[in-house]
């Protein structure tokens, strides 16, 4: 990879990290789940600054072009943020329907309630 | 009527349903009167909500919809915490006729079930439903008949009885959409008997069924994964609790 590309791939990460890090500070995203996302930044960044490493993990994998390398990876971590977020998303339909559930069931007896006095 | 003082409720989720919901609560006060009723108004954008409140039926307004799974739970969690021993499930639709009500019961006592089916195909009289979901029905039977060894005619009748323990198991889980089959199966996974007795369905008077032809692979293939691992879930965490 050479120094031009570096510079952009740094200077994207960069930017996206701030933001991530601004929007935490307006309380719009909750940091539990920004973490990956930091890790994420941080991983791309050492790949991005250290050839060595580059070169190193592009031979075991036998990935011939660097970059390729950073798409793979870069690939692979979003389906497991896209993923974790599934069950997340699961969980919190869990939680809704049972609060429908509890709110539906206290209005009809605090009915029941007023209906005896 | 009601001599052992048993406490006995009829779920009924209703979605849309002002033109059948009076005449059903209606039947089955009449037909199986030792049963409460409580309508489980999922939300409904007609005047259910405005008929029931009028008419001084019972009934739980959710505050979104829910869809039929949580409609029912939200009936079966109602049931557990008002300390009922028996509850049934019934469509709002009056596709489903009270006067088996006492024979449901019957039937769970006599044969000492946890949980007693309303079947159209024992007897294979009354509304039959059409060919393609006959065939389908009969598909689940033997993919239920694969994964537990049991028969069940009518998996996915919606008229179904439960006694204290499956009551509690369905307020605890109980699946968001089309979750007739997968209960049976997670039911008889976890130990608890179900028994069918034979019923004669009315054509619905109003309204019209949550499957549509669109939606039916989708359908058979949710279904079928759902009911293949709930099979899996049951054996896992031990079955039968007392």
């Amino acid at each position: 990879m050479n120094l031009r590309l570096q510079l952009v791939v740094a200077a994207v990460i960069i930017l996206a990290m701030i933001y991530i890090t601004n929007k935490i500070r307006k309380r719009q995203v909750e940091l539990k789940y920004a973490l990956i996302w930091y890790a994420l930044g941080i991983v791309y960044l050492l790949f991005d600054l250290i050839p060595p490493l580059q070169i190193g993990i592009c031979r075991l994998l036998g990935i011939t072009v660097p970059i390729n390398m950073l798409i793979f990876l870069a690939i692979g971590l979003i389906l497991l943020i896209i993923f974790q977020q599934t069950i997340i998303v699961s969980k919190q339909t869990k939680m809704i329907t049972r609060l429908a559930q509890e709110i539906g069931i206290l209005n009809e007896e605090i009915k029941e309630q007023e209906r005896k006095l | 009527m009601n001599d052992d003082l048993e406490k006995r409720l009829v779920i009924i989720p209703a979605y849309n349903e002002e033109g059948a919901i009076l005449g059903t609560v209606d039947s089955i006060r009449k037909k199986a009167p030792s049963f409460d009723v409580i309508v489980i108004n999922d939300c409904s954008s007609d005047s259910t909500r405005e008929l029931l409140e009028k008419n001084g039926i019972r009934h739980i307004n959710l505050p979104m919809n829910l869809g039929i799974g949580g409609a029912v739970q939200t009936g079966y969690i109602y049931a557990a915490k008002k300390g009922y021993d028996v509850a049934v499930q019934m469509d709002g639709d009056g596709q489903h006729d009270p006067a088996y009500l006492d024979k449901m019961l019957d039937a769970m006592k006599k044969q000492k079930a946890d949980m007693v089916i309303g079947s159209r195909f024992i007897e294979n009289e009354g509304f039959q439903s059409t060919k393609l979901r006959r065939f389908g029905i009969g598909f689940f039977t033997k993919w239920i008949k694969m994964l537990t060894h049991k028969t069940i005619t009518d998996p996915t009748s919606g008229m179904r009885m439960a006694n204290k323990k499956v009551i509690e198991v369905f307020a605890e889980n109980y699946p968001k959409d089309y979750p007739e089959p997968e209960t049976v199966v997670s039911i008889l996974k976890q130990g608890y008997t179900i028994t069918e007795i034979p019923v004669k369905m009315l054509e619905r008077t109003a309204g019209e069924s949550s499957i549509s032809m669109k939606k039916s692979v989708y359908y058979m293939i949710k279904v079928s994964m759902a009911c293949l691992i709930s099979s899996w879930t049951a054996g896992l965490t031990g079955g039968k609790r007392k």
